[in-house]
């Protein structure tokens, strides 16, 4: 029998934001020229659906517990709130919960030994799915005013399909949201700049990747601005650079009208085209 | 009367601690005798979030009949309303200095959350 091939999830991430995370992910994705999956994990702001013609069919709402507390049966002994990790709930006269800090994670309502806590749901995002011509896309939206994106995030990574390849849009920096989607990757490509606040977020984002025990790689985007500074940290810490995109105003331009780099120039296709099959053959 | 203090230290001659949720120590004050207990709070202090959230449960615990720190942040003079314990505010001065100033009627009662002002 033939083992079912498990394809490797690949991020393309950045400390800093800005530096050509999406266009390299798209670009990656159309470049590729076969089946696959793109998933926009920057449910913060999800912009690769911006570059991509897709047809949407399907929106799922992502929803959370919400404890409610039955002031008639609470007896104020406080111990929900002694069990709340995330201090979202407080025995004063009554029990108060702050939704905007509970995680959603069930203790309180175990505890009560006087089941005065029900869980309700209510809608913190969505996620959608589409195709866009060989690829399956999929990303997240997390609504307005909540704080915690890493519920929508793990939404959108319940479209990964083993049996394509995957490339993950992650959010920037190195805070709950990227953690949340590097973590479950396989292998993460940083983009980054040659620029100082570029050195600066990639040498957390290396080490968040590090911790995570996620093998990485990076590429230099608009290569031939700034300095040097980037690839002696990548040498000191023996990480490879996989491409650099020297600056190029057409490529700007073309970005700014939503045009894929791939669909702009030729150069580009034939550029993804070398570097998807470079970073599948690292990510194994 | 006992009173809470937010203090930066483990006793009366520490410096009001201006920050609620986040003050290094609460003091809980006979204003009688002035003796006082002095409770770490750094717990809450490096509490990832809620900060003044669990320091008001803390405070609720001692049982005081009123409050003095800087201000209150929104959730906090939440929870507070609803225990009905009343809090003051007091700037640049001592723990001993506050009480003294709260018991000549010296303080202003907090009555809105302003932890967030200077954002």
């Amino acid at each position: 029998m033939v083992e079912p091939v498990r394809h490797k999830k690949i991020a393309i991430a950045s400390g800093k934001g800005g530096t050509g995370k999406t266009t390299v992910a798209v670009n990656l994705a159309l470049a590729a020229n076969r089946e696959l999956t793109l998933l926009d994990c920057d449910v913060e702001e999800p912009n690769a659906h911006l570059f991509l013609k897709t047809e949407w069919n399907a929106r799922k709402p992502v929803k959370l517990r919400k404890p409610v507390v039955k002031s008639e049966e609470c007896i104020s002994c406080g111990r929900c709130a002694e069990a709340c990790k995330f201090n979202a709930i407080v025995v004063a006269k009554t029990a108060m919960v702050f939704y905007e800090l509970c995680h959603a994670c069930g203790g309180c309502s175990l505890i009560c030994p006087t089941d005065a806590i029900e869980e309700e749901e209510r809608e913190v995002g969505s996620t959608r799915t589409g195709i866009c011509g060989k690829l399956t896309v999929a990303d997240g939206y997390l609504n307005v005013g909540e704080p915690q994106a890493p519920p929508v995030i793990a939404a959108v990574m319940e479209h990964y399909e083993p049996s394509l390849p995957v490339i993950i849009d992650a959010p920037p920096g190195t805070g709950c949201s990227a953690v949340e989607t590097i973590n479950n990757c396989d292998f993460a490509l940083m983009v980054t700049e040659p620029t100082p606040f570029g050195l600066n977020d990639l040498e957390l984002s290396l080490e968040m990747a590090e911790k995570l025990e996620v093998p990485s790689a990076v590429l230099i985007n608009r290569s031939d601005l700034g300095d040097g500074d980037v690839k002696d940290l990548c040498s000191a810490r023996g990480v490879e650079v996989v491409g650099e995109i020297p600056f190029d105003r057409k490529l700007a331009e073309a970005y700014s009208r939503g045009i894929p780099a791939v669909e702009a120039d030729e150069h580009y296709r034939e550029f993804f085209s070398v570097l998807y099959e470079k970073i599948t053959e690292l990510s194994k | 009367m006992k009173v809470v203090v937010t203090s930066t230290g483990p006793d009366l001659d520490s410096q009001l601690d201006e920050r609620y949720g986040r003050a290094s120590y609460l003091l809980s004050v006979d204003t009688e005798s002035m003796e006082f207990a002095a409770h770490d709070n750094s717990a809450n202090m490096k509490a990832m979030q809620g900060a003044g959230v669990s320091t008001s449960q803390s405070v609720m615990d001692m049982e005081p009949d009123a409050v003095i720190t800087g201000s209150l942040g929104p959730k906090a003079f939440a929870v507070m309303q609803n225990t009905g314990i009343p809090s003051y505010s007091a700037k640049g001065v001592t723990c001993r200095e506050a009480v003294q100033m709260l018991l000549e009627d010296k303080l202003q009662r907090i009555d809105n959350a302003g932890g967030n002002k200077k954002w």
